[in-house]
């Protein structure tokens, strides 16, 4: 098995990641729910995950860390909590339907997904800043299109937002662990979502919400927190406001390692790594007759391509026998297919991780040659 | 005896406990009696009475808010006057 669908997850774990799982479940009881040595192992394993997240996105205060389940339920908690009382979004037009079914899904609340040319960074900040209104409550952007790696122009953004009051929610699914980021640098960024599972190396069902600005709270679901029981209400304070229920503990244990790796590595060289991967795959394709390779300045991560002879679904199954895992067709982004013109036939697209291998890359750049003569 | 510092969550505990022993003052972590703890479900640090005031000023520094603090005094906990 070939496996380049790490924009997906990232696979394999390192195997650190895989022992503290299996640690975890042997000895970690629930945390935050007695004193005992079980409930304090659990304890000190959700703080210690909250620590290293902090100290490799520049957050001050690691109480800001909240886990999720992944980066979907991270943009429910900051999109829901911010649009609370209704208003207007600004979206940029390479969202997923992690940030798009949630505003649909949202009474009183309206907003506008600002179409732009992909890899055009200008055109990009032009579109989303002409698509803001009177009445806009918040902007949401992807830092990296999950489909096309085209990087959207956050800094710039957050600027604008900044001198507006205009709170921006990032969604860092795709950068997270693979690109620098220092949320002290940020202005107006309230909430930076992301998954534990893609590029931060951490098990399925893991996510970070990380809260960078003091603003108001509003919780996603209800229950117990292991703090304040007389008290009927939520909570109003971090991280008890949004995480109720017992925590996916040996979950976070996975991610803590995945965490200290990708802060042994770090994300500016496993970034550099993934793009030499899929640059080198796309001058391998460079000239391919009827395969079209979506690249583009400032592209960072997952690389797509299509075919004017088979359907993207079709050509990934033809790859899949072969071994190769691919991910074809809308990857739970119509907005950014309808933005680069491919929404009818969606795209394969290629994601490498730490792991993947130069030699891999040449496989597939042959597998494909034969699968689209 | 020492004293205790009570939090409202084991989070806010752990957050304490680490800016404390930054500032080389180091506690154990325990649940305090329920009289103490207003019922909720409250986690406190031990720490040496000696050590209670460079540990209250660590805490103030980092903006962390207690929930109280309380020094044991014949064979009873009572709340300290800050």
């Amino acid at each position: 098995m070939i496996y380049l669908d790490n924009a997906a997850t990232t696979l394999p774990k390192p195997s650190s990641v895989c022992r503290a799982v299996q640690s975890a479940m042997i000895a970690a009881g629930n945390p935050g729910r007695g004193s005992h040595r079980a409930a304090a192992s659990a304890a000190e394993i959700l703080y210690d995950a909250r620590e290293e997240a902090a100290a490799l996105f520049g957050l001050d205060d690691p109480t800001g860390v909240v886990f999720t389940m992944n980066a979907t339920h991270a943009l429910n908690l900051a999109i829901k909590s911010t649009l609370h009382g209704g208003g207007h979004a600004v979206i940029s037009g390479y969202e997923h339907n992690s940030v798009l079914r949630p505003l649909e899904m949202m009474e009183n609340v309206a907003y506008t997904a600002a179409h732009s040319p992909l890899f055009d960074e200008n055109a990009a900040f032009d579109a989303m800043t002409e698509a803001v209104r009177e009445d806009t409550t918040c902007m949401i952007c992807t830092h990296v299109s999950n489909v096309f790696g085209f990087v959207l122009p956050v800094m710039r953004l957050d600027d604008f937002c900044a001198e507006r009051g205009i709170p921006l929610i990032l969604d860092a699914s795709q950068s997270a662990g693979s690109l620098p980021i220092d949320v002290s640098r940020f202005k107006a960024v309230t909430f930076v979502c992301m998954p534990g599972h893609k590029g931060l190396y951490g098990p399925q069902g893991t996510g970070i919400l990380l809260c960078c600005k003091e603003t108001e709270l509003h919780s996603l679901i209800e229950g117990g927190t292991g703090s304040g029981s007389r008290d009927p209400r939520q909570p109003d304070r971090l991280p008890d406001v949004f995480e109720s229920g017992t925590a996916n503990v040996h979950g976070v244990a996975g991610l803590l390692e995945g965490l200290r790796f990708v802060r042994r590595c770090t994300p500016r060289a496993i970034g550099e790594k993934e793009n030499a991967l899929t640059e080198r795959l796309a001058d391998r394709l460079d000239g391919v007759r009827g395969v079209t390779v979506y690249r583009g300045a400032g592209r960072h991560g997952p690389l797509s391509l299509t075919s004017d002879r088979v359907l993207s679904e079709e050509l990934c199954a033809r790859l899949a026998v072969r071994g190769f895992c691919l991910r074809g067709g809308l990857h739970c982004a119509p907005l950014a297919h309808e933005s680069a013109g491919t929404l009818e036939e969606g795209a394969v697209r290629v994601s490498p991780g730490w792991f993947s291998t130069p030699r891999e890359i040449d496989l597939l750049a042959a597998a494909v040659r034969e699968e689209t003569s | 005896m020492g004293c205790l510092i009570v939090f409202r969550s084991v989070t806010e505990a752990q957050r304490a406990q680490r800016v404390m022993l930054r500032a080389g003052v180091a506690s154990v972590m325990t649940k305090p009696p329920l009289h103490l703890s207003g019922g909720s479900c409250a986690y406190a640090l031990r720490v040496p009475y000696e050590q209670t005031p460079p540990a209250l000023a660590s805490l103030r520094r980092a903006g962390i808010r207690l929930q109280g603090v309380y020094i044991r005094e014949d064979g009873l906990w009572r709340e300290a006057v800050l």
